[in-house]
């Protein structure tokens, strides 16, 4: 708690002093627009007379930030200012061109819209990409994902890849994110995704037993990529593991008496991640039930941990709950039945 | 004086610290700092049972930064050319994170953050032998807090070759309570927890247009140190009649763990174009941990073991145990485009796990006597446990996608998973011989399945279906067959109306008439969102039903009978929520309510009152108001109303905001 407050304290000062300096050194991020017309963006070289002539005449035509001033002002800020172009300090009017276009005859139309390309759909999608389209971008994942997923994402490819339904603005929002969001995202995380995964939404928002979703920073993206090729989408740890163990590092192991998780399953045989109305978020509510359902022999084929009943009574409460006395559920380096 | 005076005492104290902070603050920052920043007080009322309160809510009483962001407008020039900062929930708890992102253009880039999470569990069912007699909680409960850090610098972003450093560090600790099966009881303790992971790494990536990687080396330190002893009045134990004529109970029970676990792990990928057609994706992570155990115990009291045939007064124990495990995982894949928007992906993964653990336990039972009664001294008992487990998971999977067929998208795809576990487990793990405790395990399950995706005139509807077909199964819980299928559906009307629905079900089953497993999972959910004035007043609506039923054969373990198990839920959800934005004023409201008829019958209650007012142009007071009711009924086996709280959490708070 204490290193906290700390580092709190250290991170507000810093915001308040990175301010301070930013004010002090920064020229003004967005100057007001230029009472000059000036040329449209990125309106091709001139090379024949007329196409001069068509020059001369464009460069009495406003800039984007002339009618569009809180945008394009306020793109100061976007990462794609910062990061599309090699200088410092780009001219924000030329940036609009880079995904609308030339904007000559939208201008000179008086702002007829259907003279703009307006990125929108599955074809919208294609323009995110040309830039996107690397399999893994580091402007976007940045090192840590990398380091932490294991297996790269494809943009293109994705569950979620470009189509009419599902598409790169479905989610992101260029011009304008959710505050305080990364990624340029439309929406906070859990809202965002509960958009079309109802079912999941509903379950962290109802059931008693839950990750605390959006409550102190945990999202859906700690566990899911949805840039991932196939669902569910789920990221790894550096080790190859769930993401669960992202967060439960100390049930990583590796144990001497190993159980469930290094044998054939997963943290996911016992447990729901979704939320669960059983205590623990186990799939049953009963314990003995849940481990009587692999731990029992009654024929068929041979199945691992299906050894025969040693004597329990479970009319006694004092068995029916099997980590009562089997505490060490998750591995043990002590006990050979899992007791400590 | 009174708790309740000096709890309004400190209210008014609070209230009037929350007034005049941001004042002086305002005219201080005032439009100097783009931040914004919430900050307040949380008050909690809770009735009923406030520990299944804390189990599944949590929210606590305190000063609260619910909300920090700033973001440099621009370059910044000096160190830093961007810099980011933003955290939520810090302070009460019991969840809370802090982020800080900054850099220089073409320099470095450092990502920071900070999360603290506070876990409490005190269920009154769960591992308690006497709730029929309405001692609750139950006896395995912990308060606990875990905190995670991770820092990334990374050198020359955007770059072709980019050096990497990171650091993360993940504590967990705090008190908790255990129980021990020892002398053929069950004994409450006390047990106090600390583990620290710690992973180092650096790495280089490099981006040579069409080829792209990255190859980090990283290394993790993990440490569990764990000390229990018998808690206050726990001597007695779960068991209070005799047992072969002796009752046994604990006068002193103590142990000590130390644990420690190094870790390198190599992390590599490289990706690659190819003519704009083919995208080439490889994949590789090595980690071999070893783990080094020692454990001392010593406890006292009158004690039973049938394992050694002895009554005994003391029992000293020493474990010194190691393990080993080598893992990797490896990937390829192929993603070709073989017409336009047509795109043909295989692949292939394996994960190879091998472990090897030791342990050598020497137990010393002291001063044991027969059951006849005869003194018998001190006994020392040895055992040098030797495991092994060796597991390797192989994927091969193929897809078509043809996206943009108009407002079409449709895939079709198959995979095929081989699994191959051989457990060798030791004998002492083995309490009744037989078939299932080790050997080789093999199990192939392929999966066929498809979607399409379709979107027209503000209509999308997706459908997915996934076929599972496994030859047999390792665990009794594997299915044979699996199905599962999912549908959405939404339409949006202009910015006036949008109505989505979902269903997905699974169903899996083996086909294995001794086994009998059996399991139906099925969700619906529907959502309905009026804009009825637009940036002004919006209504909201969800309902949905959900259904699990899992059943399975077991061998009842106190008659050796076969019979089913069943784990059932069945229930509703319903919510309506509003949202209203009128000038400086912004109220949100919600009310949720969920049912489940199953093996916990219970009722949630959740209502959820944002109220924002901004009276001047940056600061505004917040209110909120959160209400989580839970009912449980009477079932076998449950806590019933003993489980039942009602939690109320009252939130005042300024806000400011550049």
């Amino acid at each position: 708690m204490k290193r906290g407050v700390r580092l709190l304290g250290w991170a507000l000062a810093a915001s308040v002093g990175f301010a301070a300096l930013g004010r002090a050194q920064t020229p003004t991020p967005h100057p007001p627009p230029k009472a000059t017309p000036t040329p449209a963006p990125k309106a091709p070289a001139a090379t024949t007379p007329a196409a001069k002539a068509e020059e001369a005449s464009a460069s009495e035509l406003p800039k984007c930030a002339d009618c569009h001033t809180e945008l394009v002002q306020a793109f100061a800020k976007n990462p794609h200012a910062r990061y599309s172009h090699k200088e410092k300090a780009p001219d924000l009017n030329d940036l609009c061109s880079t995904c609308h276009g030339d904007g000559t005859k939208h201008v000179e139309s008086g702002g007829d819209v259907t003279m703009i390309q307006v990125p929108r759909g599955a074809l919208g999608a294609q323009d995110c990409l040309a830039c996107h389209g690397a399999t893994h971008d580091p402007f976007i994942d940045g090192a840590t994902d990398s380091f932490a997923r294991g297996t790269q994402d494809s943009f293109e490819n994705s569950v979620h890849g470009p189509s009419e339904a599902v598409n790169c603005l479905t989610c992101h929002s260029v011009h304008h994110p959710a505050p305080k969001s990364t990624h340029m995202i439309a929406k906070p995380p859990g809202e965002l995704c509960q958009t079309c995964h109802l079912t999941q939404s509903a379950s962290f928002q109802n059931k008693p037993y839950v990750h605390r979703l959006d409550r102190g920073g945990m999202t859906c993206l700690d566990c899911h990529s949805p840039h991932a090729q196939q669902p569910p989408a789920v990221k790894m740890t550096t080790q190859g593991e769930l993401p669960c163990l992202n967060c439960h590092a100390e049930l990583r192991g590796p144990f001497v008496f190993d159980h469930v998780t290094g044998e054939g399953g997963t943290c996911l045989s016992c447990h729901q991640p979704h939320g669960s109305n059983n205590p623990k978020m186990l799939l049953w509510a009963r314990v003995d039930q849940l481990c009587l359902s692999c731990h029992s022999q009654t024929g068929g084929p041979k199945t691992l941990g299906s050894q025969p009943p040693s004597f329990h009574d479970l009319t006694q409460p004092r068995y029916r709950n099997c980590t009562t006395c089997h505490v060490a559920v998750h591995g043990s380096n002590l006990s050979p039945q899992l007791l400590k | 004086m009174t708790s309740a005076a000096r709890n309004l005492r400190r209210s008014l104290w609070i209230a009037l610290a929350l007034c005049a902070v941001p004042a002086g603050a305002a005219r201080l920052l005032a439009q100097a700092i783009p931040l914004d920043l919430e900050v307040g007080y949380r008050w909690v009322q809770v009735t009923g049972n406030e520990q299944m309160y804390r189990t599944q809510i949590n929210d606590r009483a305190g000063i609260l930064l619910r909300s920090l962001d700033y973001t440099a407008d621009g370059p910044l020039g000096g160190f830093f050319d961007t810099f980011h900062v933003d955290g939520s929930d810090i302070g009460a708890g019991p969840a809370g994170q802090l982020r800080l992102q900054a850099g220089q253009q073409n320099l470095f880039r450092l990502n920071f953050s900070w999360r603290k999470t506070d876990l409490y569990s005190a269920l009154p069912a769960f591992a308690n032998p006497f709730l029929a007699e309405g001692i609750i909680p139950g006896q395995q409960t912990y308060n606990r807090t875990r905190n995670i850090y991770d820092a990334t610098l990374e050198f020359f972003p955007g770059k072709a070759i980019r050096p990497i450093l990171g650091y993360t560090r993940n504590t967990y600790d705090g008190p908790g309570t255990t129980t021990y099966h020892l002398g053929q009881n069950e004994f409450r303790l006390d047990d106090q927890l600390h583990t620290v992971d710690e992973l180092y790494r650096v790495g280089l990536g490099f981006n040579y247009g069409p080829v792209q990687g990255a190859v980090t080396q990283g290394w993790r330190y993990f440490r569990w140190d764990e000390t229990r002893t018998l808690a206050p009045g726990g001597g007695d134990g779960n068991v209070t009649t005799p047992i072969l004529g002796q009752t046994v109970t604990a006068d002193t029970i103590l142990s000590t763990e130390h644990n420690k676990i190094n870790t390198p792990v190599t992390n590599a990928w490289v990706t690659g174009n190819l003519f704009g057609r083919v995208k080439l994706i490889g994949s590789y992570i090595k980690a071999d941990g070893s783990n080094e155990t020692s454990y001392v115990e010593a406890d006292a009291g009158n004690f039973v073991s049938f394992e050694i045939a002895r009554f005994f007064s003391g029992l000293g124990e020493t474990v010194s145990s190691r393990a080993r495990t080598d893992f990797w995982r490896g990937s390829a894949r192929a993603e070709i485009t073989v017409a336009p928007n047509i795109v043909v992906a295989g692949g292939w993964s394996e994960n190879s796990r091998e472990l090897e653990g030791q342990a050598l336990i020497a137990s010393l039972f002291l001063d044991t006597v027969t059951y006849a009664g005869v003194p018998a001294g001190d006994l020392l008992r040895q055992i040098d446990a030797q495991t092994s487990v060796e597991r390797k998971d192989t994927v091969y999977d193929a897809t078509v996608t043809a996206r943009m067929l108009g407002p079409f998208s449709v895939n079709a795809g198959w995979s095929q998973l081989h699994q191959d576990v051989n457990v060798t487990p030791d004998a002492s793990e083995i309490v009744v011989p037989g078939a299932g405790q080790g050997g080789d395990f093999e199990r192939t399950v392929n999966t066929y399945g498809g979607g399409f995706t379709f979107s027209w005139c503000g209509v999308t509807l997706t459908g997915d279906y996934r076929h599972d077909d496994a030859n047999q199964p390792i665990f009794r819980t594997d299915f044979i067959n699996r199905d599962r299928y999912k549908f959405r559906g939404v339409w949006n009307y202009k910015d006036f109306l949008k109505v989505g629905a979902v269903y997905q079900e699974t169903h899996a089953d083996d086909d294995i008439v001794e086994i009998g497993y059996d399991t139906r999972i099925r969700d619906f959910q529907a959502d309905v969102e009026v804009t009825l004035l637009k940036n002004m007043l919006t209504l909201r609506g969800a309902g949905g039903e959900f259904l699990a039923n899992r059943e399975i054969l077991i061998r009842v373990p106190q008659d050796f009978t076969i019979e089913p198990t069943k784990q059932k839920e069945f229930g509703h959800t319903w919510e309506g929520g509003v949202h209203f934005q009128w000038q400086n004023l912004s109220i949100d409201g919600a009310y949720l309510w969920m049912n489940n008829n199953g093996s916990i019958p219970f009722t949630v209650n959740r209502a959820r009152v944002l109220a924002e007012y901004f009276f001047l142009k940056n600061l505004g007071a917040t209110f909120e108001w959160l209400d989580d009711k839970y009912s449980e009924r009477i079932a076998f086996d449950q806590a019933g109303p003993l489980a039942d709280y009602n939690g109320n959490r009252y939130y005042v708070g300024l806000h400011w905001r550049p």
